[in-house]
């Protein structure tokens, strides 16, 4: 596949193999490598925190690891109910994704095509939404949910997900569907598609990769917050597994052995979401990118 | 086709709207009418005008957290962007280890900023981690008391954010990549174009869409930046690490009644945001038209 | 470019099958699960149940009684439903500070909240004032209330609040240390304090450990020692100071203690404050690195539990032949909410825990102080001495209701003092500071 060469020129299009790497691009795998690891660094020691016990930690934080149990995750599991949190994670992350995802793009087509000035202004508005910390709109929003009925529900939780994730998706899309020449839609018109089946048949999927870079964004985002659930979820047995997991941060403590299992076997699930999703990107990415 | 269509437009526009005007943009006008009041916790309570917006411009506080705020954010954009290029270029240049590597410098952006903080509060500490790195590498006059020196508490906060998402940055500018048209990028190797060259006159102008994305994202979260800051020093030392989403919290959330001021605050943040993110938006899209 | 669109309109339409197919899904499951979620009664028990004398559901949120924290409420809750049988009880973790204050804070405002709050000093003050909770001031057990304890759980003349505990922040020390280094006893004066200190120096140990990175463990020793150089001749300070008759460079001498440790190399303030209050510093006092250490008495229990051989004692602040006085706070509340349609089972739980037979299992766990003047405080080998103190009248109460509390007392004292330890500020500049910044309102 594509291999640098940075020496001499190829005699000819397409590349490849070479015998030996050159020594610039041995350089960049090795600063690739480091970087990756450096990244991944921490998260080892979380790992490895999680599986000592608590007593070895206070003791040696960052020292070689004496102990090695499981009872660490274990209790966590039980104290932040795990498999219902999973599921209510889940449900809350699916449906606000569809729905963020789908009110998105289909604002963000006409958004950006149109020159209009409302249409500039409409823009700015979602950008400006997107600039406020979340606990500011806290109480006001309660109230509106106690009036609208949805405190407590499923529901409430999604549609305020989607609201706040609304510019993020409104943002993204925009500035990739500029990308997408104006002859396409026209040849679609030409075919007698009106805008809708337009949208959908020809421009959606164009955007696949985009698509599957926003999903991780919002998975992100979502499933590791935490106040948006506390506040509008009553319920203990329809909380999520963050949520949850915070709960074990004492008032005045915070023991890691107890922390970062439960934050681990939260994201666990995430990680699963998350490869899934990349693949769509991957393949999304590498569907889009083949020559005519 | 259907700048023809504006009705057409406006139903395509109206589900995201309406959600966005009821469940955003009212709070947040609420929001803002609590800023003209002095209630004290966010219970209904008498206008007193602008009252709390010339107490905030007296407040050496707010100052001090609106400056911390803004160079958080630039040096944040800065170095997230820019090592999630690096990351990028060479990922495209690498399509096996793509997989691999694309999920793995995506993971600390998997965990929550609390979670972060609390990992690298412990790393970051007098006897942590990489106080031991440096002292082993014979690199002890190097270190500092990362996260309770003013010096470097804010620049440390500055780097755990850079970790947390310059994978994230990496993977749009990836996406970017992937973008552009195969031939284009041929063309230039058939032509002999070095690596550098190839960057600067063929990559970095079609990776223009990409860049935009990812410097409003970048400054729009470093703005906001507030779990990272509690949970890793509290606004500390000596207050050197308060950005306004912090002030904004205390006030709010942290009694003594100054909800109407906290509120203000929170409304002087909005335009701080607005101002930069969309005059940076401003620029780098009339970029991306001239490219 | 054109070259995107033919590609893509093969695979998409598989992609768009798959993307469609989990939507349906998730939608699917979401339903289905909005069934069963609303059936299942969860892990507690809301919604009375179709028996036939229903009880009254007394629903309780606390921010203690979570995991990390049981202090024995769950026993107690226990107890109070066993001798009520008509009341069944919803207890609710939520978790400490903002994160309470976020969720109560917006319920109260919508009229919707617990029957019963746990609260502190500084939220009886806000939502007193704003009438979110319910009188209690015709209460049988107000007058047994500690007379410095009562304005806490007061505000503009009424009582809105039965206190829980009144708990200590001061200082614990390492027996098992202090003996490697030959002392058998813990300090009662500054003295003897500076001695063991030297000694534990010597002999390699951490002398004193006084990690500061948030701030807290910085305002909490200045106040450990206020306690007794200056409230021990002036106990209506915080009164004079609102009015404006006293100055914060009464502390001097006080705030002086802790930088002598910094000088005289018993502890390096500047790397204190890198350490994490609640994770490092606790840590490193429960797997005995430290001979001295400043925190809430809270902590006793883990200490106790992880093998530390240590007592809780007032910091030894005053001259020879004198005796410390001891650092108190008073901790959690119960208030009944305004709007709570079953008052009289939250009232009968309120009375509950007055009482001191009651709450005894919570003192003991927290290492608290009743409260109540006849109340019985529990006592342990570790804690006696500070109990002692506290019995002969010997302390002072940190003003959480006036200028210690609010969104700005606490922090400018952890801030000012943060400055203070960088070198910032000089003593003189602290108080002025403070002055400035908590002065009279």
């Amino acid at each position: 596949m594509t291999n640098v060469q940075s020496t001499t020129a190829a005699p000819r299009a397409g590349v490849r193999q070479r015998p030996r790497r050159p020594l610039p691009v041995l350089i960049g795998d090795a600063g690739l490598t480091i970087g990756v690891a450096l990244i991944v660094l921490p998260l080892v020691f979380t790992v490895l925190t999680s599986l000592r016990t608590s007593a070895d930690v206070s003791d040696a934080p960052l020292g070689f690891p004496k102990s090695f149990t499981l009872d660490n995750f274990r209790a966590a599991y039980q104290s932040i109910h795990y498999g219902t949190s999973v599921v209510n994670s889940l449900v809350v992350l699916s449906l606000s994704a569809v729905i963020t995802v789908i009110a998105g793009a289909l604002a963000a087509y006409p958004l950006a095509r149109l020159t209009r000035s409302w249409a500039g202004w409409v823009y700015r508005l979602f950008i400006a939404g997107s600039t406020v910390p979340v606990f500011v709109l806290i109480a006001p929003l309660y109230l509106l949910m106690r009036d609208l009925g949805l405190l407590d529900s499923y529901l409430g939780v999604v549609l305020i997900y989607a609201a706040l994730n609304l510019p993020v998706a409104v943002f993204f899309y925009t500035s990739f569907f500029r990308q997408i020449p104006l002859e396409l839609e026209e040849a679609a018109a030409i075919d007698g598609a009106g805008p809708l089946r337009t949208f959908f048949a020809i421009l959606f999927p164009l955007l696949r990769p985009i698509t599957a870079t926003l999903a991780t964004f919002l998975t992100l985002s979502i499933w590791n917050d935490l106040i948006i659930p506390l506040v509008f979820i009553q319920t203990a047995g329809r909380r999520t597994v963050m949520a949850n997991a915070y709960s074990l941060v004492g008032t005045y403590s915070v023991d890691p052995t107890v922390l970062f299992p439960a934050a681990l076997l939260g994201v666990a699930p995430l990680l699963v979401v998350f490869i899934l999703l990349q693949r769509e990107v991957v393949e999304g990415l590498t569907m889009g990118a083949v020559k005519s | 086709m259907i700048e023809r269509k504006p009705l057409v437009a406006g139903a395509f526009i109206a589900p995201a709207l309406a959600l966005y005007l009821l469940l955003v943009i009212y709070p947040l006008a609420r929001g803002t009418q609590l800023s003209l009041t002095d209630s004290k916790v966010g219970n209904a309570a008498d206008f007193v005008g602008l009252a709390n917006y010339q107490t905030m411009w007296h407040d050496p506080a707010f100052w001090r957290a609106l400056g911390i705020t803004v160079s958080y954010a630039v040096v944040v954009v800065v170095l997230q962007n820019a090592i999630g290029l690096v990351l990028a270029r060479a990922l495209y240049l690498r399509p096996r280890a793509r997989r691999v590597a694309g999920v793995l410098i995506l993971m600390p952006t998997l965990m929550s900023a609390v979670m972060s903080g609390f990992v690298w509060s412990s790393l970051l500490a007098p006897n942590g981690a990489l106080t031991s790195l440096l002292d082993a590498l014979g690199l002890h006059s190097l270190t500092r008391i990362w996260l309770g020196d003013p010096h470097t508490a804010l620049w440390s906060i500055a780097a755990v954010n850079v970790w947390m998402f310059a994978g994230y940055s990496a993977a749009i500018f990836l996406a970017g990549y992937m973008n552009m048209p195969r031939e284009v990028l041929d063309a230039a190797q058939v032509d002999g174009a070095s690596g550098a060259r190839r960057f600067i006159s063929i990559e970095w102008p079609l990776l223009a869409p990409a860049l935009t994305v990812n410097v409003t994202l970048a400054l729009i979260g470093s703005l906001k930046v507030f779990d990272l800051p509690l949970v890793m020093t509290n606004g500390g030392p000596a207050g050197s690490t308060e950005t306004m989403s912090m002030l904004i919290y205390t006030m709010l959330f942290r009694g003594g009644g100054s909800f109407a001021y906290g509120a203000a605050i929170a409304m002087m943040l909005l335009v701080v945001v607005v101002v930069f993110a969309g005059t940076v938006q401003k620029v780098l899209r009339l970029r991306e038209e001239r490219l | 470019m054109s070259h995107v669109m033919n590609r893509s309109s093969s695979g998409s339409i598989a992609g768009r099958r798959r993307f469609t197919a989990l939507a349906a899904l998730s939608i699917a499951a979401a339903v289905s699960l909005s069934a069963c979620a609303s059936g299942t009664t969860a892990q507690t028990t809301s919604g009375g149940s179709s028996a036939a004398a229903a009880p009254t559901v007394l629903t309780v949120y606390g921010w203690k009684g979570g995991d990390a924290e049981p202090a024995n409420i769950a026993e107690i809750n226990a107890a109070f439903e066993k001798a009520n049988p008509d009341i069944k009880l919803d207890y609710q973790f939520i978790p400490a500070g903002d994160t309470y204050t976020q969720r109560a804070q917006s319920e109260l405002l919508a009229g919707k909240s617990a029957d019963v709050i746990m609260t502190d000093g500084s939220k009886v003050q806000d939502w007193g004032s704003v009438g979110y909770l319910q009188d209690l001031s015709a209460s049988p057990w107000l007058p047994g209330v500690r007379k410095e304890v009562t304005p806490f759980i007061s505000q503009g003349g009424k009582a809105y609040a039965v206190p829980m505990e009144v708990i200590g922040i001061d200082l614990f020390a390492n027996l098992d240390l202090l003996k490697q280094v030959g002392v058998s006893t813990a300090p009662t004066t500054w003295d003897e304090f500076l001695t063991d200190l030297a000694a534990l120096k010597a002999a390699g140990i951490t002398p004193i450990a006084l990690p500061n990175k948030d701030g807290w463990t910085g305002s909490a020793a200045i106040n450990a020692i206020a306690a007794t150089l200056v409230y021990q001749q002036n106990p209506d300070w915080d009164a004079q100071f609102l009015a404006g008759k006293a100055s914060f460079t009464d502390w001097a001498p006080a705030v002086q203690q802790v930088l002598d440790l910094g000088t005289k190399g018993y502890v390096d303030l500047k790397s204190e404050l890198g350490f994490d209050t609640w994770s490092t510093g606790l840590d490193d006092f429960k797997s005995g690195k430290s001979g001295f250490f400043v925190q809430g008495a809270w902590n006793q229990s883990a200490f106790t539990t992880a093998g530390v051989n240590d007592v809780f004692i007032p910091w030894p602040a005053g001259g020879a032949g004198t005796q410390p006085s001891a650092n108190l706070f008073v901790g959690t509340m119960l208030s009944i909410n305004a709007k709570s349609t079953v008052k009289d089972a939250a009232q009968k739980y309120v009375d509950f825990w007055a009482d001191s037979t009651n709450s005894g299992p919570f003192l003991e766990s927290e290492s608290a102080v009743s409260p109540f003047s006849q109340g019985t405080t529990p006592s342990s080998p570790a804690t006696a001495d500070f109990v002692k103190a506290v019995d002969a009248g010997k302390y002072r109460i940190l003003p959480s209701n006036t200028w210690f509390g609010g969104a700005t007392g606490e922090k400018a004292m952890m801030e000012e003092t943060q400055a203070l330890w960088l070198g910032q500020v000089d003593v003189n500049g602290w108080a002025k500071a403070l002055d400035a910044k908590l002065g009279g309102s």
